[in-house]
């Protein structure tokens, strides 16, 4: 989380730096922006995990433990449920950056799209 | 004050509930019939919902949090028992939620998987939606004859959410779209009666305690409008969907056709909280009971009649900005 964090910063003033001395960015800068995308999702899914295990064993910490808390349902039910989040999960995350892909290189037609003059309600609500 | 507490708490965790089915149930019973919709139509079909159905999910949120906030012991035996459901149906609604955005960015070629995606999230919210109220009816004991009755009911709630999407297209849209509708409705209401008929003679079978509060003398009388009230708006139903010329062109025949679904519905919670009261789990646990303590209770009354009003104020501001048909929406 803290590392990711110092890459944000790290990549941001390389940019900044970057653009203020030629109105250019090399092809490295590009590549490495581009892989910052992730970096906000995987530095809250790493905070998340650390106050996750972190707080182990307590539920509520110093109150309640979660073996106290726990439902008792068999653990296939359990193991089941988890694999169909996981499979979702996956699924969704392949989703995902395959939108962003399909997106960022199509910016040329988007743009051609924006300058036409009539914009219809339906359009509007695709948005 | 302190035993009246539990009261409004169940209340207005019946109204948040009953607000949520009224609501979601269109853009779900929207999402069922997409595909017989074609690509032209599935567009305004999504728009008909675009700026209502996040809002209108936040209401099921509202009535589980009271649960949780003001009915802890219930909330802990009702959601663990009702796990399978829940989580299906977790994972129907984030199916739903994300083929909404995915189904117009991912690109032209992946539009009908999304299409498809949406309508099946749709359908697997409705039937875990029916198939946990009936699990929760029946005092969430899963014996082989209440397994039956939820299933029945599991099955009654597409049907229910096709018509209240149906009223909404009815509202909404014009031309052939609003004829579709129509025809859609038409097949739908039958099997959405039938089920409502048999859900109303099952439940007092499927439950003595039910039964018993339904069929003693004096109650039987003053209940009669619960039953009488939901005939007359099925027939009112009917004679709309199959005589539409006596209102054609009529903008309040679609508010209309709406309106005696909202009764139907109003009256079966009706029936239901009347089954159940003064339990929170059938034959198990009263609301007093499952209650937190009275301090909690308070602090959070103060926040429920704050927030509660201000929800209502603001849906009623977001259904009259957009209020009005679809086809009339055009920025030049």
């Amino acid at each position: 989380m803290l590392a990711v964090g110092f890459a944000m910063l790290l990549s941001s003033w390389w940019a900044v730096f970057t653009l203020l001395r030629r109105k250019d960015c090399s092809p490295l800068l590009l590549r490495v922006l581009s892989l910052m995308t992730f970096s906000g999702w995987v530095a809250v899914l790493a905070g998340w995990y650390v106050t996750e295990v972190g707080r182990q064993p307590w539920m509520v910490y110093g109150q309640l433990r979660i073996s106290e808390l726990v439902a008792d349902h068999e653990p296939g039910t359990v193991l089941t449920t988890l694999i169909a989040y996981v499979l979702l999960y996956g699924f969704l995350l392949v989703s995902y950056i395959a939108t962003l892909r399909y997106m960022a290189t199509k910016p040329a037609r988007s743009l051609m799209e924006l300058q036409q003059p009539a914009i219809t309600g339906g359009e509007i609500a695709h948005g | 004050m302190a035993e009246l507490l539990p009261l409004f708490f169940v209340f207005a965790m019946g109204l948040a509930l009953f607000i949520y089915v009224i609501l979601d149930g269109y853009d779900l019973g929207i999402g069922i019939l997409l595909p017989f919709a074609d690509d032209a139509e599935k567009d305004v079909l999504i728009a008909a919902i675009g700026p209502f159905w996040d809002a209108n999910e936040t209401w099921i949120v509202l009535g589980v949090g009271i649960l949780l906030v003001a009915f802890p012991h219930a909330h802990g035996i009702v959601l663990t028992q009702l796990y399978l459901p829940v989580t299906l149906m977790l994972i129907g609604l984030i199916l739903r939620g994300v083929a909404f955005d995915f189904r117009v960015k991912a690109g032209s070629t992946q539009r009908g998987l999304w299409n498809k995606i949406f309508c099946s999230g749709s359908v697997l919210t409705a039937l875990c939606q029916g198939w946990m109220v009936g699990a929760y009816i029946t005092g969430l004991d899963s014996s082989g004859v209440n397994t039956l009755f939820s299933i029945l009911i599991a099955v009654t709630m597409p049907a229910l959410y096709i018509l209240l999407g149906c009223a909404w297209l009815l509202i909404k849209t014009e031309g052939a779209l609003f004829h579709k509708a129509v025809s859609w409705a038409r097949l739908a209401i039958f099997p959405m009666g039938i089920a409502l008929l048999l859900v109303s003679i099952a439940t007092p079978i499927v439950s003595d305690l039910i039964a018993e509060k339904w069929f003693t003398l004096p109650n039987s009388i003053g209940l009669m409008p619960i039953p009488l009230s939901s005939i007359v708006a099925f027939v009112v139903l009917l004679w709309l969907l199959f005589r539409p010329g006596a209102f054609a062109n009529n903008p309040a025949y679609g508010w209309l056709l709406y309106g005696m679904l909202v009764l139907l519905c109003l009256m079966a919670s009706l029936g239901l909280a009347y089954s159940l009261f003064p339990d929170i789990i059938l034959g198990k646990m009263t609301i007093y009971e499952a209650a937190a303590s009275t301090e909690s209770l308070q602090f959070v009354f103060f926040g429920t009649i704050i927030t509660l009003p201000l929800i209502l104020v603001y849906t009623v501001y977001i259904y009259r900005v957009f209020s009005g048909k679809l086809s009339s929406l055009e920025y030049e």
